[in-house]
Formats: structure tokens, sequence, C-alpha cells
């Protein structure tokens, strides 16, 4: 039965990347949609692909065909070189996080997020600074009055929780010491030890043990208020100006049509309104709705490609 | 000391020269601890350290078994038995394993891979060039089963 | 513990219907061949079975994936054993062991006693998953950077014994398996180190390296010899590959051992199989009385890690299970499962889907049940399928090789880097540079650096904290042990050497 299945399945992609290939403007999509994850199967980028396939597919939103493909390699620096080499075809859609901005930042590979076009920001994943309940710091307040340097945990070097904590640390006016993990599971893990006096880290991983009362949330780094966490005040309303999460977007190639880029901004707009991609990816994986059309991700991503660009010059990772 | 062993050598002193090279751009010591050059700075180094020793311990025992043996004896150990004609032969396969590689790029990964196998196994393993290509192509057509229809890896 | 054992009937109450049973058959199957095939490993076995549980219940989904993970860790040592080329990282050591064993005609009993094992450690680690998740995850979380530094230390010494006779040469591949492993992004210092192409920016797989060191560089020293396998007669007769009670003596203690170690550090997020494995060769290999067999097919240094791999996988679904956080790449993946299926991974999953976790851990007793047979069962289908195309075998481990590095990441540059290994492999192979430290090096440095730079980072610049925390202190306090014993026992054999010629 599986068997037949996924025969049915590669018959159908093979049929649908066997039809004609012709771009006119005024026909378009002239053949199958191919939406391309920077990320191997099972990761981030593929999850988020193949539920919005699967959405638009089912709904309707779009008739023709939708192939998920996998361009892994190079912390996404494979699938931007494999979009770019379909400059002008708005066939393509491409999963974009952070790592579309960081990547051609720290290595040289001759791109950049200017090389694509974006079409929409689907949401974000907020930070929040999670100390353990049993720790002395019951707020903000309480880091802020600490006597000694406090250690801090969060995935990566030169990541958003860094960015975070620097600008965190430089609204106090005190020293605070980042230690980067490997994962955001490794970060839970010294939170739940002990081994860090904070971290800053997405609800991803820690939703769960705020829930069991383990954690506790001291601040959001959202504009206003989560609607998941309620409870949890913004870094803004407690005096410290810091806004900044992580993003989840789609870009399509380089130089595409302004039909082209049209009709794809409004699929993904219809599949964003539906309460199954409500229902199926945000809540499910913590993503908090943050949907920009395509002129507005655009300013966006330019202006997280400077956040990032000054943050990673002034931690001494790029010149 | 052997071609391939001198081949070896050559290619870690290579790689590491490299390597220290590059190293030397990134800091070698962060805040509190190391930085990203450290490591492989002093590996590097280490490493041609290590490369050194091996060449000059060939040399000297070279040297000194020339001085000790008689220099028939000396000719004999230079002309040690040739590596039976097989060398080329192992040349060769790498070679074309690395042509068929590089023409996955072009007509795609199963296409190239069929006719490679059909030449390793035609050139390097003795069998006739009918068998060869009924085998390669039985295993071709297993691989395509088995990765590109059941598990849907899209080998192009 | 009588609480478990309720949850635990409930859960096989739940799963024996005959589709749950069908998904688990096939499961164990898929992740067999998957494991067996060089370069698809438990994490890309999970990621390509994902799309397919999609519609199933969850407990048939969760089994499906859970049976090709431990389907994964049984197929890995088939091509490990049969044709030198290891199916993924943890089969590496099985291969050092079991492919002598093959040479010498007695691939039958290899396969053989490496499925008992496998079973063994599976079992082990199942009952250690059932009874003391919640135990063993309140110890787990304590070890930090330090602690998994000096483990990292602890590895890394299993070179000494890897080495072989020269040193030189053994310092040479370890260093320059160390040099390999720092290429691609570095978390802790947020550089990128040698991208000198984009595909280097994650860094060298380390499945292409050994597909390339041990699968083709094989190749190549055969077709450079000419060799031939001895398979022995043809047979199809099972009592012949069922391994013999003499044997099955000898690997029972090792396979203790193996599961006891393969299920602690597979506990432990963030360390794994691989390592599990080769510390289980090295512990061995230095209690046995045969030392100089191993590397000729011991059947302890077989059983041991083949324990360890497979007592791992349940050790990393508890992790995953009472906190939420993945152990491995493969159990990564299983999180995402999670979460498409709607379950919320985290400190809060037994509690709200208790039903279907505890019938995802009894379609791991099954499947564990079921793999032991089928793999006893298929042995002598894989001696008589590899002696089919023994003239064959050149070009048809190049096509899975070539293939299998491939499938890695979808891109030819893993491809060429099994070639370099392999040319790389041959001479190493060639010129006697030991294989087992290059490996050892690769797997192990980065780790250690990246804990002790969190290390240092954690204590704010001092060194004290190895000797401060505890069970760091006891690492560090065995290992000075050990050395001394060791120190002591050469001038032991010192003295002795002579009195024991005179008596």
């Amino acid at each position: 039965m599986k068997h037949t299945r996924l025969l049915t399945c590669a018959v159908a992609g093979a049929i649908a990347l066997a039809l004609p290939v012709g771009v006119m403007a005024a026909d378009f999509p002239s053949r199958g949609l191919e939406f391309v994850a920077g990320y191997t199967p099972g990761g981030g980028h593929d999850i988020m692909l193949r539920t919005m396939a699967k959405i638009i597919q089912e709904g309707k939103i779009v008739a023709v065909p939708i192939t998920v493909v996998n361009k892994p390699g190079g912390a996404g620096a494979v699938s931007l070189g494999y979009l770019n080499g379909h400059k002008g075809d708005g066939h393509f859609l491409m999963a974009s996080t952070s790592s579309f901005v960081t990547t051609p930042l720290t290595s040289n590979i001759g791109l950049n997020y200017k090389n694509f076009t974006p079409i929409a920001r689907l949401g974000i994943d907020p930070e929040l600074l999670l100390v353990n309940a049993q720790s002395n710091l019951k707020s903000l307040k309480d880091i802020a009055a600490a006597g000694k340097v406090l250690n801090v945990g969060g995935t990566g070097k030169g990541g958003i929780e860094q960015i975070v904590t620097v600008l965190f640390a430089k609204a106090l006016g005190k020293k605070l010491n980042y230690i980067p993990f490997q994962s955001d599971g490794e970060v839970v893990t010294a939170l739940l030890s002990n081994h860090v006096d904070f971290i800053v880290s997405n609800p991803g991983s820690a939703g769960e043990f705020i829930k069991t009362k383990q954690f506790v949330a001291l601040a959001i780094s959202t504009e206003t208020r989560s609607q998941t966490l309620p409870d949890v005040p913004t870094f803004k309303e407690q005096g410290y100006d810091i806004t900044l999460s992580l993003f989840r977007g789609v870009v399509a190639a380089g130089d595409i049509g302004a039909a082209e880029k049209k009709y794809l901004a409004e699929m993904v707009r219809k599949l964003s309104e539906t309460d199954e991609w409500k229902k199926s990816y945000l809540e499910k994986n913590r993503v908090e709705p943050a949907f920009l059309g395509p002129d507005e991700y655009a300013a966006f991503l330019a202006d997280m490609n400077e956040v990032y660009r000054t943050s990673l010059t002034e931690l001494g990772i790029i010149k | 000391m052997k071609m391939s062993e001198i081949i070896l050598l050559a290619g870690l002193t290579v790689f590491s020269l490299i390597l220290l090279g590059s190293s030397l751009e990134m800091p070698y010591s962060a805040e509190e601890t190391f930085g990203p050059g450290f490591l492989p700075l002093n590996l590097s180094v280490a490493l041609l350290i290590l490369v050194g020793i091996t060449v000059l311990r060939v040399v000297l025992a070279a040297r000194r078994a020339r001085q000790h043996a008689s220099p028939a004896e000396a000719e004999g150990t230079n002309l040690a038995p040739p590596a039976a004609g097989r060398t080329g032969v192992l040349l060769a396969a790498m070679g074309t394993v690395g042509i068929g590689i590089l023409a996955m790029r072009y007509v795609g990964v199963l296409p190239a891979l069929a006719v490679l196998l059909t030449v390793i196994s035609w050139r390097f393993a003795g069998h006739s060039p009918v068998r060869s290509a009924r085998v390669s192509a039985i295993t071709v057509l297993a691989i395509y089963g088995i990765f590109k229809l059941w598990l849907g890896i899209p080998l192009v | 513990m009588l609480d478990s054992l309720i949850h635990l009937a409930a859960g096989i109450d739940a799963v024996l219907t005959p589709y749950n049973l069908a998904v688990i058959f096939v499961a164990g199957m898929i992740g067999t061949v998957v494991g067996a095939l060089p370069g698809l490993g438990p994490s890309s076995g999970i990621a390509l079975m994902l799309p397919l549980t999609f519609g199933m219940p969850h407990v048939a989904g969760l089994c499906l994936l859970t049976g090709v993970y431990l389907g994964t860790m049984y197929g890995g040592r088939i091509t490990s054993i049969l044709i030198n080329t290891p199916g993924d990282a943890p089969a590496i050591v099985t291969a050092i062991e079991g492919y002598p064993m093959m040479c010498q005609g007695r691939g039958g009993l290899a396969l053989g006693i490496s499925a008992v094992s496998s079973f063994v450690g599976g079992t082990f680690g199942l009952v250690v998953l059932i009874f003391f998740a919640p135990i063993v995850t309140a110890y787990a979380i304590y070890l930090g950077a330090p602690e998994y530094f000096m483990l990292m230390v602890v590895g890394l010494s299993t070179i000494v014994l890897l080495a072989g006779d020269n040193v030189v040469k053994a310092l040479i591949a370890t260093l320059f398996g160390a040099l390999v492993s720092t290429f691609g992004s570095d978390y802790v210092s947020g550089h990128v180190r040698f991208a000198f192409l984009p595909d280097l920016i994650e860094g060298i797989d380390f499945v292409a390296i050994i597909i390339g060191l041990y699968g083709l560089s094989e190749v190549f020293h055969n077709i450079e010899k000419r060799t031939v396998l001895n398979l022995g007669k043809p047979s199809l007769k099972i009592r012949e590959y069922v391994p013999d009670a003499a044997s099955l003596r000898e690997g029972a203690l090792p396979t203790l051992r193996g599961s006891l170690l393969g299920n602690a550090i597979g506990i432990l997020p963030g360390a794994g199989p691989t390592i599990a494995t080769f510390l289980a060769y090295a512990l061995e290999r230095k209690l046995s009385r045969h030392p100089e067999k191993f590397g000729h097919g011991a059947i302890a240094g077989l059983a041991s890690p083949e324990a360890a791999n497979n007592a791992a996988v349940p050790g990393a679904l508890i992790p995953l299970i009472t906190l939420g956080i993945p152990g491995s790449g493969g159990t990564a993946i299983m999180l995402g499962a999670l979460i498409i299926f709607g379950l919320q991974p985290g400190p809060l999953l037994m509690m709200q889907s208790g039903d279907v976790v505890w019938g995802m851990i009894a379609g791991l007793v099954v499947g564990n049940v079921f793999l032991l047979f089928s793999n006893v069962l298929l042995i002598p289908l894989f001696i008589n399928l590899l002696r089919v195309i023994q003239t064959h075998l050149a070009s048809v481990v190049i096509g899975l090789c070539l293939v299998g590095a491939f499938s890695l990441n979808y891109s030819l540059f893993n491809v060429w880097i099994v070639l370099i290994f392999g040319v790389v492999g041959y001479l190493m192979r060639k010129h006697s540079y030991p294989s087992g430290p290059f490996i050892l090096a690769v797997v192990l440095t980065p780790l250690a650096e990246n804990y002790f730079r969190q290390s240092i980072m954690l204590s704010q610049g001092s060194w004290g904290i190895f000797v401060e925390r505890p069970i760091s202190l006891t690492l560090v306090l065995l290992m000075a042990a050990t050395i001394a014993i060791a120190i002591m026992n050469k001038q032991g054999m010192f003295k002795r050497g002579p009195a024991s010629r005179a008596s």
C-alpha cells in the first residue's frame, strides 16, 4: 500500500516536471510549481513547505501540482545558488528564515537577499527571556541588580539569541556572559540543570516548561504581547527597547515578472488566511502569525540584514 | 619510501599548509578561551612536524643502510620488486571513477553510473563486455528502484 | 515500576492489531534495508518515511518511525560485515571486526552474533526506557559541558588502543582527522572555517568520509590485489547460520557491557551511538585476554559495539519522551513528527498523550523481537546474494557508494568527497596509517573543542571547573587512575619478565 502511494507520488512528480516548459506571464503558471527547501527532509524549512503545499493543493488555491524539493547544504547556500540558477522563472518558491540573511553575511557566496524576490513573511518566532523557576532572579529588575556577571545561554554565536542578549546588556549597562550552545534542546537542558542563570530562547522547545512551571518567562521580544503567552510582558513595556524575532517567509527567484510575483503573493496570502494553516502550522509550531506582503517583506529583510550586519561586525565575526 | 607514500605525505603537507594559511586569518584567542583559529593552526603545525619527522627518519635510515651495506645490496634495495604492474591498473580505475562522477554532472547520476559500472567490471574485473553491461544494467535498475522509486530520492 | 508494567500492557494491547503488526513488520524491514545502504542512516530513513505517516493513526505512525529507527541499527551492520562499507556511522566499529570474519569465511557467524547482540542491546535499552526513564533523565541533565569534555577526552584516549605498532603514523592519522573535522561553521565562535566552496559551510559530511575510507578504498585495494573473498560453500540451511553455543558464550559478557555503555551514552543529549560504539570496542580490547585477536575477527569486539549501538536507540528516545529534547539526528526528526501529529513534545507529553507513547514503546518491544528473527533468517539470503554478485563486487560496491553519497545531500559534492577519501584511505591502508584513530579524531575533536570552550565560558575563565564538579572530578580521577595502573602494569611486567623466564 505504502509503496503504491510513494510510487504514485513519484509518478505524479515526474509528470509535473515533464510538462512543457515555456514561461509566458499571461499563462502563468504554465507547469507545476516547485517549492525549494534549503535543508534536508524533516527540517523546519521542509516541514513548512510541505504543509503549505498540502494546504494549497487540498484547498485548490492553485490548479497546478506542487512538488517540494530539498536542496540542502551550506546552511542554505546551496539552495540560494539553485534558486539563483532559475533567475526570471516564477515557478520556484523558497523558504527563507534567518539563514537567508546570515549565510551570505558570514560566508562569501557571491549572493545576498537582494538577488531574490521577496514574496511574503508568514510568521515570526519571538524570543523569550527565561529563568528557572527556582532561581533567585524573578524579574528583569533582579537581573539588573545582580551583583555578579550572569551566564546567559542561547543557540549559536552571532544568532538572534546573542543579538537580543547584547542589546539587553547594552540597555542594562552591564556585562552578560553569553554562552553559545549547539541546539535549542541543549539550551533548555542548561537552564533545567541551572548551568546558566537565564536563557534567551524561542517558545518552540521551552514553551512546555513554562506550562509545567519549571521555567518562568520574564520578557518576550515582540512589539505587543503574544496571544499564545498573554501573561508574558514585552521587553518594551518593561522599558527595554528590544523587538527582534526570527522570521519565516518565502522568496522567489530574482528578476521575475510583475504578474508572476503578484500570482505567488496572492497564493501565499490566501494560504495564510486559511484556518487549516493556522491550525496545522502556526499553532503546532508555536509560530506567531505576522503576515507581510512582498514590499513590506522586502523592507523587513533589508532591516534584518542591517541588524545582523551591525551585530556580527560588533561581535568580530565579520569584518 | 615508495612513490605512493610520498604522494600521501606530500598531499598531507599541502593540505596542512593550506589550512595553516587560512587559519592565520582567524582569531587565535577569544575573550576567555581560544578562538576558531587556535585548533587548526596548532594541529596543522603539528602535522607538518610529524610528516617532517617521518621523511627524516626514512632518509636517515636509507643513508645508514647505504653506508653499512655493500654497494650491490644497496642497489638491490632500490630495485625492490616493482608493484607487479597493478599500479597502472589501479590509477586507471581511480581515474575512471573520477571521470564517471564528472559525467554525472552533465548526463545525470544514473546514466553516468551505468556506463561507469560497465567499464569497471569490463576493464578491471575481467568480465566480457556483454556480461558487464548486463550486470551493470541490473545494478543500476536495482538502485533506481530502491533509491528513486521507493525512497523518492531525486536521482537525476 | 508496577505502573510502568500496566501502561506497557495497555500499550501492547493497543499494538497487537493486524494492521499495527504489519506496520511494525514493514518498518523493521525498511529500516534494515535503509540502514544497510551506505549513506542512508537513521536520520534519512526516518525523514524519508515521515510523509507516509501523515495519514496514519498516531500509534501506527510512531511505530513506523521508531521501527525504521531500530531497523537501521540492525541493518547498518550488514554492509559493514559483507563489504566493509559501514551503512552509517555507528556501524564503523562493526566493520573493524566483522569484515575480517567475512574474509575468513565466518561471515554468517558474524551476522548471527551481531544480530543477537543487537537484540540484547535493544532489549536492555528498552527495559531502561520502560522503567527508569524519568529517573535517568533527572540525572542526565545534570551533566554539563565539563563532564562532556572529560568524556570526549576518555574517548580520544582510546586512540592509543587503535594505534597499531607505529606511533608516529597513528599520530599523523589522528591529526589529519582532527584537521578534517575543523571545516565548516563553528557555532561557538560564529566563524565559518575553510569554506573554500559553499558546500563546505556545514563541514565535510562524516558519512561521506567513511563511505570513501572504508567502502571505496576496499574496492581499490581489491582491484590492485585481485582479492577474492572466501565465502564458504553455498548453503541455504538456516542451521549453519545460527551461532553456536560456544560463540554465543564468548560474546555474552561483551554484549552485556556494550548494552550498558551504549544505553548510558545514548541517553546523554548530544553525544550518541557512534561514540558509544568506539568506547565499547576500546573497553573490550582492554579487558580481553587476547587483544592480539582484535582487528582479525574477535567476537568480543564485534558483539559489544553492536549491542551498544542498539542500546543507544531507546536511550536516545528517553530525553525525547521525557523532555522533548532530541539526543541524536534521528530523534530530532522524530520531534518534528510528534509536532506534525499534534502531540506536544515536552515534559507534559507522557501525561497528555501517554497512551500514544506507550503504544510506541510497545511497538519497539515487538519490533525488536521481530527484527531478531528476521535478521537471523535473512542471513543465508545476504550471504548467498553476495555469492551471486561476488565477481561483480567491485562495480556493485562502487555503485552503492556513489549513489549513497549522493543521497546524503542530493548533491555531487559528497560523491567527490567519497572519491577523495577512497584514494586517501587506500594510500593510508597501503602504508599502514591506521584508520581507527583518524575516524575517532574526526568524530570527537569538534565535540571536545566545543565542550572545552563552553566549560571555560561557563566558569568565566577559570580552569577549575573541571575539578570542582563531582562527576567531572570523578572522570578526571578515573583517568588518572587508569594511567597510573597502566604505568604500574608496565613496570610490573618488566619486573616479572626475567623471573618468569627463570622459572
